[in-house]
């Protein structure tokens, strides 16, 4: 197969982050990243009338769908989160421009006779990183969940308004804590801008880190 | 602010959900048949209950499902949601003057 010539463009490449990125904290109280690219999959089907998809879906990507709400599910290579009763978010480590298409077609042959719908949303959605001791506290600002740690704990993943008016996906990896936040590629500046808003009065710096 | 019981998501704020108005409010089987007032009415007027209303919400900005919620419109106490096609929960009905 001939290479593919890539023109995809991260939505916060204006940003310019990568060229401010730093390796670490260096003691401000919260870092945003922008992570490489992945492969991200709208994945819908009705678990109690398709009994084979739990294993149909294992089979390719070695993880079960998590079937508690708010919950998701995966490795450091993959992971599956829960954004409905019949809906889940297939996230893919894998920056290939191809990569997408390729994961798609994967999973669409495995459930092959389920009734389903798998759809490549990768290029719709912004992924944003953000870490720190701040972080749950900076995020407290911009969200109306309760993001104490008690009630939001590693392994969750919540969708919730962010802002004023922009949907995003709240995926909280572990204890540092550190967050994915995935919003529509259209809103990646503002949830970046608004983010370093809600800092200004948490917690002393914002670090920018390298992705 | 109203907590709202999604009964997907469990309690989230009001801002993530939209409105739908009343509940159980059955269409008319043949549309077609029907008068333009009986239409108009089915369309445009809802029940405007000083109490113990059923409304429809749906969750969009969480898992964008609909569903409904037995809520008091005078006091905002929440009696409960419960998802769509399933019976209402017994609740004391109350109606203010």
């Amino acid at each position: 197969m001939p290479e593919t010539t890539s023109y995809r463009q991260s939505p916060l490449a204006p940003l310019g982050l990568a060229g401010q990125a730093a390796s670490g904290l260096n003691g401000a109280g919260i870092g945003v990243a922008e992570p490489d690219f992945r492969v991200l999959l709208d994945l819908r089907v009705e678990l109690d009338k398709q009994p084979g998809a739990q294993d149909a879906v294992e089979k390719v990507l070695g993880l079960r769908l998590p079937e508690t709400a708010n919950t998701a599910t995966g490795n450091a290579e993959r992971h599956a989160l829960w954004l409905g009763p019949n809906e889940w978010q297939i996230v893919i480590h894998d920056s290939r421009p191809e990569a997408g298409r390729e994961w798609t077609a994967k999973l669409r042959e495995a459930l092959q006779g389920i009734f389903c719908a798998v759809v490549d949303v990768s290029n719709a959605q912004a992924i944003l990183r953000v870490t720190g001791p701040a972080a749950r506290e900076v995020l407290e600002r911009a969200v109306p969940l309760d993001m104490h740690a008690g009630k939001f704990q590693p392994g969750e993943v919540k969708q919730t308004v962010f802002g004023r008016h922009c949907g995003v996906t709240l995926h909280l990896l572990d204890d540092a804590p550190t967050f994915d936040i995935y919003c529509r590629r259209s809103f990646a500046e503002y949830v970046h801008a608004y983010l370093k808003d809600c800092a200004r009065g948490a917690c002393e710096d914002f670090a920018v880190l390298e992705g | 602010m109203l907590l709202i019981p999604c009964p997907y998501c469990g309690e989230r704020a009001e801002n993530e959900f939209s409105y739908g108005g009343e509940a159980h409010k059955p269409r008319p089987e043949v549309p077609e048949e029907i008068s333009d007032a009986t239409w108009a009415d089915y369309v445009f007027l809802q029940k405007n209950t000083k109490g113990t209303y059923y409304e429809r919400w749906i969750h969009s900005h969480g898992c964008r499902r609909w569903f409904n919620l037995v809520r008091d419109t005078l006091t905002h106490e929440i009696h409960g949601a419960y998802r769509m096609g399933e019976a209402p929960p017994k609740v004391d009905e109350k109606t203010y003057v």
